[in-house]
């Protein structure tokens, strides 16, 4: 193996009676066999050993293929907590401003969350130009994003369960309005492994101006019944990013390594005298991982060497998006190492503080999209210099979209809708510039080529190489799917 | 079915039969369990086995055993024999001993005690020691952590807000309190059901609702989601009742009838409706006198903080008011944005004066307002500073019943509904008819006569309750072991007794006994215990007792190639399965290790990780799992987890490399060894071994971790470091704790 630790290199006589090729020999049987495979760096090996029994409950993080072939390696998932308005950044609705001011004939109020404050048709504030050869006409807070329209393929008739935030949180993350179940992050980790051994396979990025975390909080990158190995690890917004990684401040990295090795060689001489237990050198194994990940982590994190353009094409050098700018630069990294999945929110816990315009429509949307525009735009572009777009899948959207009737209020808003709200994806095996689902003259309900959660998340298993309905994991009795018992890949926008 | 055994067509309804021939067409059989997996043509035959009654085997006399100690051998012994197996010899008494105290009260013994039973000649001294770990107080926090999990214990709502319920850790202590005065099982059961009811003079027995009561609890809820969000809630307390006491995913059975369990969708309801009125609240229990007297001093010290507030609000501040409202709306500054409590107020006062309002809207403005003044701002955070730290907390216990205040959460509909209904699919907008109360069918000896359910159970409720005495009557069919579910719920326990001695149930789905779960690798052994423990009158510990003095538990744990080819999973226990502890257990380990632990049982919990309690002291806030905890796999709690995974991963080992916690662990283990006299490094070393891992180091361990701490000491003098001696032993009680041999049973 070319990248044996330096344990190895320094302590070579130490007994490694049972050799990994041995142990894969008895790692058929077994649940506590099963979760020793997830220290495994021999990938070739697992991938022989997975193909006898492909994708069936596991807990290992190696790197393996999926059903069918993948378009894409990894996403990177940019979520606009709090659910942004569709009439007013991607669905131009002409008839809406027209009839701004008039009562929506029959409109139930309960539709929103504040049912005391629903109001009449209201207009968009902003101005929607076309833009690329598609012609897509954006609204002129999105200038940035708004010249990759030609990459982005549009679902304008999303819809979802619930018009309450964490159960729409959980749903577009778990595919459950309840609370319990595994995030799709953790479902793709544990059908396809991570391509890295020096970084955690999913990442998960909150808020990193002390605004919280979205509604819901962990649970929306939790396993919930999988293996804790494919937890999202959240990128802390301050200090060290990823817990425990740094090494105590008076112990030098000699030091440390002289510790490494004492402990590898007492725990050697206790697998010498139990040497068919397998969890052993496994749990061995774990410390040479995790220095290695301790070795790596600061690079990726330290984001000093990007060139300047670079950095500007993120935003860094612009106060209202330097934030955002830098976990989009940030996700770029990790996925070019290798992670797998990676999810960014904008925006913290409070309404004001999300994308949750309840109050001030346009002054919340300008400002959350001065935070996010300029930075997804740089994103793109940058992974298209890279090549690293055709391996990649970009989601943008939120929990939910917003209604076409205003919230009242001194500085009017818009209340919640779940029957209707755009996304986008770009990237590899997505077909640019086209548009799927229509919703009725204001935007409020898809009429046309509707898409539900359950759909959004059987294509982008579909692009990772994944058949929805044949990952599955045993629990309570039954062989649960991140897509329950429904789901449809959305074919008409896959290239 | 002429050819069915009679007592299979008493228990089995016609649909039973329908459900199992689905399993025979949808069930794949390579996902299950190899362990008495059934033929094919089988399977419409056959009854699912956990609900037929104890088998009363008697246990096995076996030709020339040597072996066993209690009858629960003669059963591992007959079944090794015939799969061609050997059990493997007893272990040495210091593994033992070791072993004992991690299953039974999850921390490494005192070095000094194990010395003790190693010396101790006389016959009996294992049972003896046996007894004392019994009957130690750690041993209910340990048995209790282990329900908590098949509780979905946790002290906040979950959700959007995830509130905290700071008065939930009371049934934490009842479960710790009940497995250390070896309550009845029939009666723990029973009154986490409906302890309310049966014994409402008892708090122990009020308390155990909170078995009900923890779960999630949707907030915020809009309006088209009240009834969903309340069905929801019935959903989790029936369906962790099923997984925690019967081993059934009853829950399978709310949108149609279980796919391959004996459970129909009426039977689902008919349970559910017994909780139709059942809520979660908080009770405020008579104070004690202590709490009075600190009241009183409070309330003298308190007057005149309140008193600077209250001048103000009623002096200046209401001034400044008035002439606020009485300026014009053009000249009149909002302070803020009106939220919900000025709404539609603000808009009154601007158009029609501010005569045009009412009193009540007057004070709501002015509460409003006052918000935004920024002397009233320091006032107001000056009485509640002086509250929050100074004011004696009142006792409340948090608990499931009926007829109390529903706890507050942010609901546009009604708490609960007075009826709860048969719905088809689950779904509130498809009501077939109203649910009457009822029982699993499978699980009555005597299905047909349901009328015959009144009476044995279900009982009408005492004049003047405010309970309907519906739980009761579930608690009654369910402990019922002659003619309801007693049987079921004995065997289910006395094997998570098992699973957790043992590291593998007889049963290794231990929350589900239905079809797709695994069948008993001894189901003689397993009936046998059951009807142990019912004819014990319920007691845990004698099966405790029973299942750590016998030979299966005390064999060593070494690995014999021979015997592992045939039976690789162990399921026949030829040896003790090594395994890794909990995250409990290796963080009480280490600080038992460091002589640091703080002994205090019960009360509110901690979610800072830096206190030296028991790990069941952490506070479980659901949205806040304590982070090492969480990496050593703990539960999610949101549903009950019978049996948790255990996963190696690279961030566990930079636990151990990094944390600060793991740090201040080791130097305060190098502290206690500095203590304890001798300052040889041989010595010390000899001292960490003897304390981290209950034994002598080898000589090789030994010159290895002197040569390393003499390296290491040099390394930090070089630096310049103050006590580079101390630093180096430090960095050796880390490397100690962060040993295989520290975290795994064997």
């Amino acid at each position: 193996m070319s990248d044996r630790h330096f344990l190895d290199k320094e302590f070579p006589g130490i007994a490694r009676q049972l050799t990994r090729r041995n142990w894969l020999k008895r790692a058929g049987g077994g649940l506590g066999a099963l979760g020793l495979a997830t220290l495994l760096h021999d990938e070739g090996l697992l991938r022989a050993a997975d193909s006898a029994a492909p994708l069936r409950s596991h807990s290992s993080v190696t790197s393996r293929g999926g059903h069918v072939p993948a378009k894409v390696k990894s996403v990177i998932w940019l979520f606009m907590n709090g659910g942004p308005s569709q009439v007013d950044t991607f669905e131009y609705k002409p008839e809406l401003n027209k009839h701004h001011g008039q009562e929506l004939p029959g409109y139930d109020v309960n539709n929103g969350f504040f049912p005391e404050k629903a109001g009449p048709l209201m207009g968009s504030s902003f101005e929607f130009r076309r833009h690329g050869q598609c012609g897509r006409l954006v609204s002129e807070i999105f200038p940035h994003m708004a010249k990759h329209v030609d990459k982005m393929a549009f679902l304008h008739a999303c819809h979802t369960e619930s018009n309450n935030h964490s159960p729409a949180l959980f749903m577009m993350n778990t595919g459950m309005t309840r609370m319990g179940f595994p995030c799709v992050g953790s479902w793709v980790t544990y059908g396809l492994g991570s391509e890295t051994r020096d970084l955690p396979g999913f990442v998960v990025m909150s808020d990193p101006l002390g605004r919280g975390l979205p509604k819901g909080a962990a649970q929306n990158w939790g396993t919930a019944f999988l293996p804790k190995t494919f937890q999202g690890t959240p990128l802390r917004p301050k200090g060290i990013p990823i817990l425990n990684m740094n090494r105590p401040e008076f112990l030098s990295d000699t030091q440390q390594r002289r510790q490494l090795s004492l402990l590898e060689e007492l725990n050697g001489e206790f697998l010498a005298r139990n040497p068919a237990e397998l969890e052993l050198e496994a749990r061995i194994e774990s410390f040479e991982l995790a220095y290695r990940m301790q070795e790596a982590a600061p690079e990726v994190f330290d984001v000093s060497g990007e060139a300047d353009h670079i950095g500007q094409l993120y935003g860094l050098d612009n106060p209202k998006s330097s934030h955002f700018g830098r976990q989009c630069l940030l996700a770029r990294r990790m996925i070019e190492r290798g992670v797998r999945f990676v999810q960014v929110y904008s925006g913290g816990t409070a309404n004001e503080n999300s994308w949750d315009g309840h109050v001030d429509i346009v002054g919340n949307h300008r400002g959350f999209a001065a935070e996010t525009d300029l930075p997804i735009g740089g994103l793109l572009t940058d992974l298209q210099q890279r090549g690293l777009l055709e391996e990649t899948l970009v989601i943008w959207g939120g929990e939910f979209g917003r209604l076409p009737v205003m919230e009242r209020g001194d500085k009017p808003g818009r209340d919640h809708n779940s029957h209707a709200f755009t996304m986008w994806m770009a990237g590899g095996g997505i077909q640019g510039g086209v548009a799927f689902g229509k919703t009725d003259a204001f935007g409020f309900k898809g009429v046309e080529e509707r898409v539900s959660v359950n759909d959004i998340h059987a294509t982008v298993l579909h692009l990772l190489g994944i058949d929805h309905k044949r990952l599955t994991y045993r629990h309570d009795s039954r062989d649960v799917r991140l897509t329950d018992v429904a789901g449809h890949v959305v074919d008409a926008i896959l290239a | 079915m002429s050819d069915m055994p009679a007592r299979t067509l008493t228990v089995l309804p016609i649909w039973i039969l329908l459900s199992v021939s689905t399993l025979v067409a949808d069930s794949d059989p390579e996902t299950r369990s190899p362990v008495g997996k059934k033929a094919k043509g089988d399977a419409a035959k056959q009854e699912l086995w956990s609900i037929r009654p104890l088998e009363h085997s008697p246990s096995l006399a076996i030709e020339g055993d040597s072996w066993s100690r209690t009858p629960i051998d003669t059963f591992i012994l007959a079944r090794l024999k015939s799969e061609r197996l050997e059990p493997s010899p007893l272990v040495d008494r210091r593994t033992l001993s070791r072993r004992l105290h991690w299953t039974l009260i999850g921390m490494p013994p005192d070095p000094d005690q194990v010395q003790e039973f190693l010396q101790d000649p006389e016959p009996g001294a294992y049972e003896r020691l046996v007894d004392r770990v019994l009957a130690s107080p750690h041993f209910g926090e340990r048995w209790a952590r282990h329900w908590l999990d098949i509780a979905r214990y946790a002290e906040s709502n979950g959700y959007e807000f995830d509130l905290d319920r700071y008065h939930a850790h009371h049934y934490r202590d009842f479960v710790i309190q009940a497995f250390n005065q070896d309550l009845p099982f029939n009666t723990f059961c029973s009154w986490q059901i409906a302890g309310d009811e049966i014994a409402p003079e008892n708090t122990m027995a009020t308390l155990a609702t909170g078995f009900l009561a923890a779960g999630v609890y949707h907030a915020p809820v809009t309006v088209n989601e009240v009834e969903v969000s309340r069905y929801e809630e019935l959903d989790d307390m029936i369906s962790t009742i099923g997984t925690a006491m019967l081993g059934l995913t009853i829950n399978c059975a709310r949108c149609h009838d279980h796919k391959y369990d004996p459970i129909s969708t009426r039977e689902y309801y008919g349970l559910a409706s017994a909780f139709t009125t059942t809520v979660r609240g908080e009770i405020v229990p008579e104070q004690s006198a202590e709490y009075y007297t600190k009241k009183k001093k409070f309330d003298i010290e308190h007057a005149p903080v309140l008193a600077k507030l209250t001048e103000y609000q009623q002096g200046a501040l209401q001034e400044k008011f008035t002439k606020w409202i009485h300026e014009t709306p053009e000249e009149r500054e909002k302070p803020g944005n009106p939220g919900t409590e000025a709404f539609g107020i603000l808009e009154a006062l601007d158009e029609h004066g501010p005569e045009s309002l009412s009193t009540e809207q007057k004070k709501a403005l002015f509460s409003w307002y006052s918000m935004f003044d920024a002397h009233w701002k320091e006032l107001s955070k000056e009485v509640q500073q002086h509250r929050r730290q100074r004011e004696p907390r009142v006792v409340k216990y948090f608990i499931a019943s009926e007829g109390i205040e529903p706890y507050p959460r942010w609901i546009q509909g009604e708490q609960f509904f007075e009826k709860t209904y048969l719905l088809r699919r689950g779904d509130p907008a498809q009501k077939v008819e109203e649910a009457s109360l009822g029982f699993l069918t499978a699980l009555m000896a005597d299905p047909k006569h349901s009328g015959g359910a009144h009476g044995r159970w279900i009982q009408s409720p005492p004049e003047g309750a405010s309970a309907s005495y519906k739980r009761s009557a579930v608690a009654r069919w369910m402990t019922d072991a002659r003619e309801g579910a007693g049987h079921l719920l004995a065997r289910v326990i006395v094997n998570r007794l098992w699973y957790h001695h043992m590291g593998r149930g007889i049963v290794n789905t231990p929350s589900d006994f239905g079809f797709q779960g695994d069948r008993p690798t001894h189901p003689d052994l397993l009936d046998w215990m059951a009807a142990e423990l019912i004819s014990s009158g319920w007691s845990l510990k004698h099966i405790h007792r029973l299942i750590v003095t016998s030979s299966v538990y005390m064999q060593a744990s070494d690995h014999v190639g021979a015997r592992a080819s045939v039976d690789p999973d162990n399921q026949y226990f030829w040896r003790y399965a090594p395994r890794r502890l909990e995250g409990e257990a290796i963080r009480d380990a280490a600080l038992v290790t460091a002589g640091v632990l703080n002994r205090t049982m019960y009360g509110e919990g901690a979610l800072d990780e830096d206190h030296n309690r028991r790990s069941i002291y952490f506070r479980v806030k659901r949205s806040r799992l304590i982070p090492t905890m969480h990496l050593f796999d703990w539960p999610d709690t949101l549903i009950g987890v019978g049996r948790r995974s255990t996963t190696t991963t690279a961030p566990q080992a930079l636990f151990f490399m990094n944390s600060p916690l793991a740090v201040k662990y080791s130097r305060e283990f190098a502290e206690r060894l500095k203590r304890s006299g001798d300052s040889s490094m041989v010595r010390a070393v000899e001292d960490a071994y003897r304390i981290a891992l209950g034994r002598q180091p080898t000589s090789s361990e030994r010159e290895r971790s002197v040569r390393y701490i003499e390296s290491q000491a040099e390394s930090f003098r070089l630096e310049g470091e103050n006590d580079p001696n101390q630093l180096a032993l430090a960095s050796f009680c880390q490397v100690l704790m962060g040993l295989n041999e520290f975290i795994y049973v064997r």
